[in-house]
């Protein structure tokens, strides 16, 4: 009984949407890759939101899979807006990065934050930073 | 019962692969890195003997841990729990009663009925297990004196007979099982389990199972028969911790294309999912939120043939002329048509679109289109102010309290006016307008033109 309490007592509490961002540790320049951020509400969230993803230089979205939201890229940031964000529990953006060959190598930070009303206010929730290291080349470990 | 427990685990050792084979995609099974995890969790044990019947106790909770590698839907764990079990048969003619205590391990494999791991992922499991046990009773007292059971159910410190009628005394149990009956017993166990995972976050995991051990033995309780093997069965909850894959450096000069580093994406997860459920999985899907059942090409999105915006399921006229303007319906108008029905107003396009949208969203379509139709046409209305300049009795309808958000000041509310004001307030460049107004701004460009 103490175990399934300690369980229990273990359990987060949750007050805010979750916005994790995921992504490759290293990118080869001139290819692409995937990054995906995860947004689960925990939260009846609705209304206007938007989602921020900052960027390397030289990187280019080019292929977001849009819904009923639009997208824009300008410089590093790269702007979801939803006037309505989605009913479901919650929604996932997979973005295809291109890499230009002009990139610099080395290691970047890649960073997500999330807006969205909440009882008037407006809130930000930001996604842990990911780094993701540019190489000319990959290597065995 | 053997028989049958022996057909329940063919079933199952048969079953599992076909769902496993069922479910994998065609990637390679070690295209991901394996996870390794590591495991605590609780026991309660239920067991079934010839002659006893130890029903599960939530007063009884005996610890585990596992080592466990997870490749895509399977997971791999060597477990070690601890576990007794007691018994007491205080009747009238017995004194029948064992604890026996065991470890448990062995190779268990879980298969996640899931394709992804979701915030609740049902699996089964199967393993081979062998149990090492000890089985103890509790036949003396304290002071060393022997339990006898006499007739009239009392226990005494001599053997029932006439001439130990005057001498015995009456004792009682202390229940310590002091007496070693079975030392280093072994016994083969098959596990199946049912449960259910619960990701608290990317790491850590919370695990509920039931397992049903199947005895390879009838020695459990030290008590053999010929009714069958003993059955024991658990109920666990525990903790799992995903250990995070280590950084790992970039050596220059040795190219190797094969050689990428993706430890940190889970991969299956991001080619399995498919919010959408059209066959397509969401990494080349190019269309997300396409509805349930509308047939979609390669890409995810749903046929649309002559690229005029309109999906061909909802298309009265599949095969438009091309850069025709667009009725809602698909059919190619004329510019005089067109203007005139830009006229009847913005509500009657969106509404005719969700007529036909049980779920009020339009539908995605090609990726050089505009995500939806609506929004094409607010693009057009934007490149041709002159359409715009004819609806004159649009301005005149704005709310006046509406009127901040109308940039271009044509006296039509886009849904990208609309976004740009959305945009505004997150940067803070929204002196005074609240969330109330822009939320019923949004409605109003939705619905009230």
């Amino acid at each position: 009984m103490i175990g399934i309490l300690w369980v229990l007592a273990s359990l987060p509490t949750i007050a805010q949407p979750v916005v994790t961002l995921s992504g490759p540790d290293q990118i080869k320049i001139g290819t692409s890759t995937i990054v995906k951020v995860f947004i689960d509400k925990t939260t009846n969230l609705s209304g206007p939101a938007r989602l921020e993803l900052e960027i390397p230089e030289n990187w280019v979205v080019e292929n977001y899979p849009g819904e009923i939201a639009t997208f824009k890229q300008k410089g590093n940031k790269a702007t979801i807006v939803w006037l309505e964000f989605p009913a479901r529990d919650s929604v996932s953006i997979t973005a295809m990065l291109k890499l230009s060959s002009k990139s610099e190598t080395g290691s970047f930070m890649v960073n997500a934050c999330f807006d969205y009303f909440e009882k008037g206010q407006i809130k930000k929730v930001k996604a842990q930073a990911k780094q993701i290291t540019i190489s000319r080349y990959f290597s065995r470990f | 019962m053997q028989r049958l427990f022996r057909i329940y685990l063919l079933i199952f050792l048969w079953i599992l692969p076909v769902i496993a084979v069922s479910q994998e995609e065609t990637e390679p099974f070690f295209a991901v890195p394996a996870r390794l995890q590591i495991g605590f969790n609780s026991h309660i044990y239920q067991f079934k003997g010839d002659e006893s019947h130890v029903p599960f106790s939530a007063s009884r909770i005996n610890p585990g841990f596992e080592l466990a590698l997870e490749q895509k839907s399977w997971r791999f764990s060597v477990p070690l729990s601890y576990g007794a079990i007691f018994w007491n048969n205080n009747g009238p003619d017995t004194l029948y009663n064992f604890n026996t205590r065991f470890w448990v391990t062995g190779l268990n494999a879980q298969f996640r009925l899931l394709k992804e791991q979701r915030k609740l992922s049902p699996f089964i499991g199967v393993g081979y297990n062998l149990l090492f046990f000890n089985v103890y009773q509790d036949l003396k007292n304290s002071a060393n004196q022997s339990y006898n059971l006499w007739s009239d159910g009392k226990i005494r410190n001599l053997p029932q007979s006439p001439e130990n009628e005057d001498q015995a005394k009456l004792i009682s149990r202390d229940y310590t099982y002091e007496t070693t009956v079975l030392r280093n017993q072994r016994i083969t166990c098959f596990p199946l389990s049912i449960g259910m995972n619960s990701a608290l976050n990317d790491q850590i995991r919370l695990s509920l199972s039931y397992s049903m051990l199947l005895l390879q033995g009838d020695n459990f309780d030290n008590s053999l028969s010929k009714t069958g093997w003993d059955k024991l069965s658990s109920i666990s909850i525990g903790l799992s911790w995903t250990i995070p894959p280590s950084k790992r450096l970039i050596s220059p000069g040795k190219p190797a294309e094969n050689q990428i580093d993706y430890s940190q994406v889970d991969f299956a997860a991001l080619f399995n999912a498919d919010e959408d459920g059209d066959g397509v999985s969401d990494a080349i899907d190019k269309c997300y939120g396409t509805p349930r059942g509308a047939p979609v090409d390669a890409h995810g999105c749903t046929a649309d043939s002559d690229e005029d915006g309109i999906p061909d399921f909802l298309d009265q006229e599949p095969n438009s002329i091309p850069n025709s303007r667009i009725h809602p319906t698909g059919v190619a108008w004329s510019d005089a048509e067109y203007i005139q029905f830009a006229n009847d107003s913005l509500s009657y396009f969106v509404n005719t679109l969700r007529k036909t949208n049980k779920n009020s969203r339009p539908y995605p379509v090609r990726k050089h289109i505009p995500s939806s139709a609506y929004m094409r046409w607010s693009e057009l209305l934007e490149q041709n102010p002159d359409w715009v300049r004819q609806r004159s009795y649009v301005a005149e309808s704005i709310p006046a309290e509406f009127k901040i958000f109308d940039l271009n000041g044509d006296g039509f509310l886009s849904l990208l006016e609309m976004e740009q004001a959305v945009i505004d307030m997150f940067e803070l460049r929204s002196n005074g307008i609240s969330e109330a107004l822009i939320r019923k701004a949004i409605e109003y460009a939705f619905r009230n033109q």
